[in-house]
């Protein structure tokens, strides 16, 4: 029933304005998703967002129909995004690599403390607003570059191949970042969780 | 500063952009519309199809009290610049349209209700144009035009 | 790292694991240990909820905002772009055909060859139905028919849409569409303005239709 993207991209470069909105109504919510996972500010995100659409429509006609039209959107989304902190000289966690310690943090952390406290498949009502902010919190440590990969893998669910073409990197470096970035959320969590389970702990008895 | 030459030179830039198009503009065009009709009353409620809610909604903004909205017909319809088209409605009326000019890529339509209005319109891809076509049946009816679904 | 040297070969595989992106083999081999190591198959686990954990977690932060609005901001900002190009290319050559008399010969190559790129460009966007070039229909003229006792009123709404209404001149307080007519028309005479935009309301007038505006 729906269009794919490209007729859809096709329709607006014939000016068809409506196949433009469909296409802003079908990735809104995943674009704000990574903007808001990138810069953690309500409002920057929903501008990022913007922009990015915006952007997409101008530069559509540069737009090679030779990769998906979405690994496209998600670039120029993380490539302002990155603009933006940039620009504030707020970029969590610079952008220097990981070095092994961290690989190594990932064996220190308790083992289990994630999966066993929430199974694989959180509800969302079972999701404090607290832990949402957390997680947030958690993101913003992770270096930029491993954080896109991290919450375009997670929102949109990207192959490992569109990964590294959206990002323009190799697919054994998408690996090794999503590695670390995801032991580094881990740890933060995990740590919270545990904080969290001794603080109500110590308030039930 | 405009001399006499300009005048001839304009006419001829003129001339290549829009008689392009014009050429084959100078013939006989052809396009489509969407034509409803739709009657409207304050008898029940009903909204059929519920498409129709949009228009419903278009009517109470501007302070019409009609409840029912029932669409008595839909086609689309092909008007050009030569004859009229004719669209029969249930009162007995023959709203007709006719293609008045094509500028650039947007044409201009007039449709003419006898006895009550007729009204030129420029198409676009978005808005209707709900045009009131006479009583029928306890209501009035409303001959509505949309751009065709596009491809 | 507890006991099991092999740990540390199979750490890394994890993540790609859980995202199914490993070889055939490799994924053998992970699932092999994961049934041996139980430190590996928490930290499998522990990868997966967390995974869940941020999707979720944006989800439920992507849900509090309205994106109502968020296409229609969009769309105002990409549309004012298009529909002018022919408009601004009229009045680029008007302007170079005032001051600029030397440079003309060149700028009517210029014309000529935009005229042939631009054109062919504009046709083939009939993608849109052709004829409707615009983004919205506009009414640019109204009038009542020949002899009839009527006075039509424009109401163009905010959302595109238009309703040509007609009020009969002679029975307008008796008909039974008293409470049909539209509380904000003003009595339908001479002076047909609804409300603000003069000109993007169409004359509610009779008039001859060709005047419309372009």
């Amino acid at each position: 029933m729906a269009t794919d993207d490209l007729t859809l991209v096709k329709r607006v470069r014939g000016g068809d304005q409506r196949a433009f909105k469909l296409l802003v109504e079908r990735y809104q919510r995943k674009v704000y998703a990574v903007a808001l996972g990138m810069l953690k500010d309500k409002e920057e995100a929903m501008d990022v967002s913007q922009e990015a659409f915006v952007k997409v429509y101008k530069y559509l006609d540069h737009f090679k129909g030779d990769s998906s039209f979405y690994t496209w959107l998600y670039r120029i989304t993380v490539n302002i995004c990155i603009d933006v902190m940039r620009r504030k000289g707020a970029s969590g966690g610079e952008t220097e690599e990981f070095d092994e310690s961290v690989a190594n943090d990932l064996s220190e952390a308790r083992i289990g403390a994630l999966g066993s406290r929430l199974g694989t498949n959180p509800q969302k009502s079972a999701l404090r607003r607290e832990l949402a902010e957390k997680i947030q919190e958690a993101l913003a440590a992770v270096p930029e570059k491993h954080r896109a990969i991290l919450l375009l893998r997670e929102i949109e669910g990207m192959s490992y191949e569109d990964l590294s073409r959206t990002l323009d990197i190799p697919k054994g470096t998408v690996m090794s970042r999503l590695f670390h970035a995801r032991a580094k959320v881990q740890k933060i969590l995990s740590e919270y969780l545990e904080l969290d389970e001794a603080k109500s702990g110590v308030g039930s008895e | 500063m405009t001399t006499r030459m300009p005048g001839a030179l304009l006419a001829l830039a003129l001339l290549g952009l829009f008689l392009l198009p014009g050429a084959a503009l100078a013939q006989e065009q052809k396009l489509k519309v969407e034509v409803e009709v739709v009657l409207v009353s304050r008898n029940g409620s009903e909204v059929s199809p519920p498409q129709l809610q949009k228009m419903k909604e278009t009517f109470q903004r501007q302070n019409f009290n009609f409840t029912s909205f029932k669409r008595l017909s839909q086609q689309s319809i092909e008007v050009s610049s030569k004859e009229p088209t004719e669209v029969k409605l249930p009162n007995g009326v023959n709203a007709s349209l006719k293609l008045l000019r094509m500028q650039g890529d947007t044409a201009t339509l007039r449709v003419d209700v006898p006895q009550l209005s007729a009204v030129d319109v420029e198409l676009g891809r978005e808005g209707a144009v709900y045009q009131r076509a006479g009583k029928h049946v306890g209501g009035e009816l409303i001959l509505v035009l949309t751009a065709p679904p596009a491809k | 790292m507890a006991g099991n040297p092999a740990c540390e070969r199979f750490v890394p595989l994890l993540s790609p694991y859980i995202d199914g992106e490993l070889s055939p083999a490799d994924r053998v081999n992970v699932e092999r240990h994961l049934g041996a190591c139980r430190d590996c198959a928490g930290r499998a686990a522990d990868l997966r909820a967390e995974s869940a954990l941020l999707r979720v977690g944006l989800e439920m932060a992507v849900d509090e905002v309205d994106f109502k609005d968020f296409t229609q901001r969009v769309m105002a900002r990409v549309t004012p772009e298009r529909p002018p190009l022919l408009e601004r290319l009229r009045i680029s050559l008007s302007e170079m055909f005032l001051y600029h008399r030397t440079a003309m010969v060149s700028s009517l190559a210029t014309a000529a060859v935009l005229a042939l790129v631009v054109i062919p460009l504009v046709m083939n966007q009939n993608d849109a139905p052709l004829g409707y070039g615009a983004d919205r229909m506009r009414v640019r003229a109204v009038r009542a028919s020949e002899g009839a006792k009527v006075a039509p009123v424009v109401l163009e709404s905010d959302d595109g849409n238009t309703i040509i209404w007609v009020v009969d001149q002679d029975t307008a307080p008796a008909h039974d569409g008293s409470a049909t007519e539209p509380k904000a028309g003003t009595p339908p005479d001479e002076h047909d303005e609804l409300d603000g935009e003069p000109l993007k309301k169409g004359p509610a007038k009779p008039q001859p239709p060709k005047g419309g505006e372009l």
